[in-house]
């Protein structure tokens, strides 16, 4: 850029098209060799206050645009406008909202599915209890607890099943649970007969002879009552010349099974109806 | 000749400092580089054609920026900032390349 070049008009844009609407009826060649001879002189070094004040320019416009380019690179909020800004910001805002909503959903689902196992686990446990109830009482499981064990002797044979079942109701009044007899279980069913042979006892069908060793599981306190009140077990084997000794104890094993019964025809009814 | 080396010297400047832009210029620095890229091209042209004048170029360059910002700010101001920005680079790209296929011409006779 040199100042020996004639300055005619301003270099505005618009004033520039105008010019150069005019000169296109000049032929091309001769133009483009006028282009770089002008190109060239004005890339030959020169100095002047205003070609300084140009260069200065162009070199802060350099400046800008590698800072710009940099400041995009950087970041991609820090450039945006506010209305950009309100855009994303109610965006994101949206969004958040949909997100807690669906973190809500999900965590009532996560606490339904936490109780509805609980619940089934409660379910189970006591269904279990009652499995553990049913089967000491049916006589299905081993039993063990507090309770007493009843020894009597009976050397004249004055132990009939009549007075057996007198002593075990006895304590099944005292709330025994879970009770044997040698080595037969005591329950419900059990039935006592007096040995045809005359000696001992059939229980069940199980034939026992004495010295019977009565086991049974409950408030041993209570139970050892039962048994030593006036005119109760204890005292009738006296009054027979047999003997019963009582030793109550903080733990009973009652090992003997009874078989579990099989339902042949009958099931449970759904609801009992009047 | 000086224009270039000050083009070049920017471009290191800014290379090498690796400046932030304060937050109040961040909306209006990218339109004032277009407008000014804007400025130089007319210049570069007005070179070609024979008409450069360093007095002219430097007001055309100053208030090519300045108009360019100014309309940002008050389309900022009016709440149309967004689509008013687009608007002045649409007009400044335009003239870009209107102002590039002159030089072209100019140079490659075609």
């Amino acid at each position: 850029m040199t100042d020996s070049e004639p300055v005619p008009g301003p270099p505005e844009p618009s004033a520039v098209h105008r010019d150069h609407d005019h000169r296109d009826h000049h032929d091309h060649p001769d133009r483009a060799v006028h282009g770089r001879r002008r190109l060239r002189s004005a890339l030959r070094p020169g100095f002047s206050r205003g070609h300084l004040l140009a260069g200065l320019l162009c070199a802060v416009l350099g400046f800008a645009l590698v800072t710009q380019v940099r400041q995009t690179e950087a970041s991609t909020i820090g450039a945006l406008r506010q209305d950009e800004l309100i855009t994303l910001l109610q965006k994101v805002t949206a969004e958040s909202d949909r997100l807690d909503e669906q973190a809500r959903d999900l965590d009532a689902r996560l606490a339904d599915l936490r109780t509805g196992t609980d619940r089934a686990a409660v379910a189970e446990k006591v269904a279990r209890d009652q499995l553990d109830v049913y089967g000491v009482l049916a006589g299905t499981r081993r039993a063990q607890g507090p309770g007493i064990e009843l020894t009597v002797q009976d050397p004249s044979g004055a132990v009939d099943a009549a007075l057996m079942v007198d002593v075990v109701q006895e304590l099944r009044g005292a709330g025994a649970e879970a009770m044997q007899i040698g080595g037969e279980r005591i329950v419900a069913t059990t039935a006592f007969t007096d040995h045809p042979q005359g000696q001992g006892l059939l229980i069940g069908d199980r034939p026992v002879s004495p010295p019977y060793v009565v086991l049974a599981i409950g408030e041993a306190a209570s139970l050892h009552r039962a048994l030593a009140i006036p005119g109760g077990a204890l005292e009738t084997l006296d009054s027979r010349r047999a003997s019963g000794r009582v030793e109550e104890r903080a733990t009973i094993t009652v090992s003997a099974l009874r078989p579990v019964p099989s339902a042949g025809v009958a099931r449970p009814a759904e609801q009992a109806t009047p | 000749m000086i224009a270039v080396l000050g083009l070049v010297i920017g471009v290191i400047a800014g290379l090498v400092i690796e400046p932030t832009v304060p937050g109040w210029m961040q909306p209006y620095l990218p339109i004032a580089v277009v407008a000014a890229l804007d400025a130089v091209l007319g210049g570069l042209r007005a070179v070609l054609d024979g008409i450069f004048d360093d007095r002219v170029f430097v007001v055309s360059f100053l208030s090519n920026i300045v108009v360019a910002a100014l309309m940002v700010y008050l389309g900022d101001q009016l709440g149309v900032g967004s689509q008013l920005a687009t608007g002045v680079v649409v007009v400044l790209g335009i003239r870009i390349f209107s102002n590039a296929a002159a030089i072209r011409r100019h140079l490659f006779k075609a």
